[in-house]
């Protein structure tokens, strides 16, 4: 497939002018300096905190607003789905409402027509199109809409949290549907606070902190980085306890980023000394795609109220990819964690590459016969 | 400018289903449907008939007066519907405009479309009239187009520049609907021109509005041509206040979604 850029953002910043009542007029830059672009095909998650850009970056994007400073260059037609079956009327049937919602989406007559059945179908309202869409439940026009948006001919479909409706079947039906758009050269963007749908579906991911953008990188990068400096802001002071880094070593001591023989040792250090609850240290070993695999509780040890603490994992049993170390102090009485921190990645390796999607957590000690 | 109209001609499509959809949503669920298209002028014709035909009679010419004032309340209603619909067509689809972009004129452009619509429908209702009373029509007919083209051209402009207004200031919905009873006033919508003493009429006439709408009148009741140049006044007037709203509009558009 050539590639043919779809999207991008030249020096782009947009400002808000917040009015208020009693006092002058504010500015807030919801946006600054964002420079990306984006070929054919790409899937790109926006992560990063509520109010960081995220919304305003898909707005843009969609041309209901414009930069203050800097430029957007979008291929048309755009299929925004900030909010699913925009322009729904609900003294309309779900017929004439497709209608309208397919033509804002730039299908034509003749193309809202084609698919119509299929679209229909898609959401699953064969019964119901001819009613009201007052009538329908919340899931049933969200269905209708999302069925309307990923039938239209969009080279660029903007999805803003939208991707929660409809029960789990109807969840798969939307994601085996985005994947068919995306091997057709649509390019996603989305926006999804389920770091599941960022690290399963996007194949490159943009992390914005106050509106900056602080990361283009892959999706499990950009989740990291995200979960890192999450918990930098929430940790330091929480009840009193910290963590300091979490580090990941070779049973040697050497700072390592692959691990061959499956053995680790990993330091916290880590500071409690003014919690006024009992606490224990706990480490977590979490796959890449977000799987909690090991678990480590600090149990029966006398622990100082500060240190580093040491932990050696002998034969860690796990299949091939990458995983970090998530640790936290908790509670000892509700196993709330008062303060989280993540190590870097490293990678462990093996004769079963899990990214070739075998799935699992563990390998056993094994010995096959054949009678 | 140029490139606006062709990206508006790009969206026709949103265009023709909006305005579709504002018809629909009118006349769905309401008891007495079209029937309205007859109810709604027939009151206004009956009360103004008691006012100024037994009450207050206004000098009309011989013209019956239920013709003459249908024939002022026509054009009248258009704009002042129009207009009415028009000046919150941006602010009630708050919903709309910041999620999905689309040329936003269609908005206000499918309100005018819309009261075309009944107009149509109410200029039938004026020809049976005309009819009925064996009365009005002619050659001058040939000249209902222009009018009603000049007279589409003014409500556009009239509902572009308020329905952006509306948006950069909330007094600007709280102001049109006074603006527009104090305008029926200021029309001869149920008084001809004729009754305006002579040395107000120039001011009056600087009204397009006014213009247009004695135009209207002349060429459909009285079988007369417009006057020729508070015609060309009124048409160049409408002319040159679309094209200003529509700069106008076009210019803060980019700034919708944000005021919202």
């Amino acid at each position: 497939m050539s590639e043919v850029t779809t999207i991008r953002f030249e020096g782009v910043s947009k400002r808000y002018r917040q009015r208020h009542a009693h006092e002058a007029d504010s500015d807030l830059w919801s946006l600054r300096d964002i420079d990306f672009s984006c070929v054919q095909g790409e899937v790109l998650g926006l992560v990063g905190r509520n109010g960081c850009g995220k919304s305003t970056l898909l707005k843009l994007a969609a041309g209901v607003t414009v930069p203050t400073l800097g430029r957007v260059t979008t291929t048309k037609p755009i299929a925004p789905m900030l909010e699913l079956g925009a322009g729904f009327h609900p003294d309309l049937t779900g017929r004439e409402n497709i209608r309208l919602n397919g033509s804002l989406l730039g299908m034509g007559r003749k193309l809202t027509q084609a698919q119509f059945d299929e679209i229909v179908s898609f959401a699953e309202l064969e019964q119901h199109v001819d009613t009201p869409v007052k009538h329908y439940s919340s899931g049933m026009s969200a269905r209708l809409g999302f069925a309307v948006a990923v039938h239209s001919p969009a080279r660029l479909l903007l999805v803003d949290e939208v991707l929660s409706v409809g029960d789990k079947l109807f969840q798969q039906k939307c994601l085996a549907r985005m994947h068919q758009l995306r091997d057709q050269g649509t390019t996603i963007v989305l926006v999804s606070h389920d770091d599941a749908w960022i690290r399963n579906f996007c194949t490159r991911a943009l992390l914005f902190d106050a509106g900056r953008m602080v990361a283009d990188t892959t999706p499990v990068e950009a989740l990291r980085e995200y979960d890192l400096r999450l918990y930098k802001d929430q940790g330091q002071t929480a009840q009193g306890v910290s963590l300091g880094s979490v580090k990941v070593f070779d049973p040697a001591g050497a700072a390592i980023g692959s691990v061959p023989d499956a053995a680790i040792k990993i330091r916290i250090e880590y500071d409690a000394r003014e919690a006024r609850r009992d606490w224990v240290l706990v480490a977590h070993i979490r796959r890449e795609d977000g799987i909690y695999t090991v678990l480590c509780i600090a149990e029966g040890a006398t622990m100082p109220v500060m240190g580093t603490a040491v932990l050696d994992v002998e034969q860690l049993r796990l299949v091939v990819g990458r995983y970090c170390v998530e640790a936290s102090i908790e509670d000892a009485a509700t196993h709330e964690a008062l303060v989280t921190r993540v190590s870097d990645p490293f990678y462990v390796d093996g004769p079963f590459d899990a990214r070739r999607g075998y799935p699992g957590i563990v390998r056993v000690d094994q010995r096959w016969t054949f009678e | 400018m140029g490139q606006n109209i062709l990206a508006l001609w790009r969206a026709r499509d949103i265009l023709f289903t909006w305005t579709v959809r504002e018809i629909k949503v009118r006349y769905t669920d309401t008891k007495l449907g079209l029937a309205w298209i007859v109810i709604y002028p027939a009151a206004w014709v009956i009360l103004f008939t008691l006012l100024f035909s037994h009450l207050v009679p206004v000098p009309v010419q011989g013209v019956p007066y239920p013709l003459f004032v249908m024939s002022g309340l026509v054009p009248w209603f258009f704009f002042s519907n129009t207009v009415s619909n028009a000046v919150s067509s941006l602010k009630n689809n708050a919903n709309l405009i910041p999620k999905v972009y689309f040329p936003r004129e269609i908005l206000p452009l499918g309100s005018v479309l819309v009261g075309l619509l009944d107009l149509t429908l109410y200029l039938l209702l004026l020809l049976v009239t005309m009819l009925f009373y064996r009365f009005g029509g002619g050659h001058t007919l040939v000249m209902l187009l222009p009018v009603v083209v000049c007279m589409a051209a003014l409500t556009l402009a009239i509902s572009l520049l308020t329905s952006r207004l509306a948006l950069f200031q909330r007094e600007v919905q709280l102001l049109v609907p006074m603006a527009l009873q104090f305008l029926m006033y200021m029309l001869p919508v149920f008084y001809p021109v004729e009754i305006v003493p002579a040395r107000f009429r120039t001011i009056y006439m600087l009204n397009p509005m006014a213009s247009l709408m004695d135009a209207f009148r002349r060429i459909l009741i009285y079988g007369r041509w417009p006057d020729w140049g508070t015609f060309r006044y009124g048409a160049t007037v409408s002319i040159g206040l679309l094209v200003f709203a529509y700069w106008d509009f076009k210019r803060a558009e980019p700034e919708f979604a944000d005021r919202l």
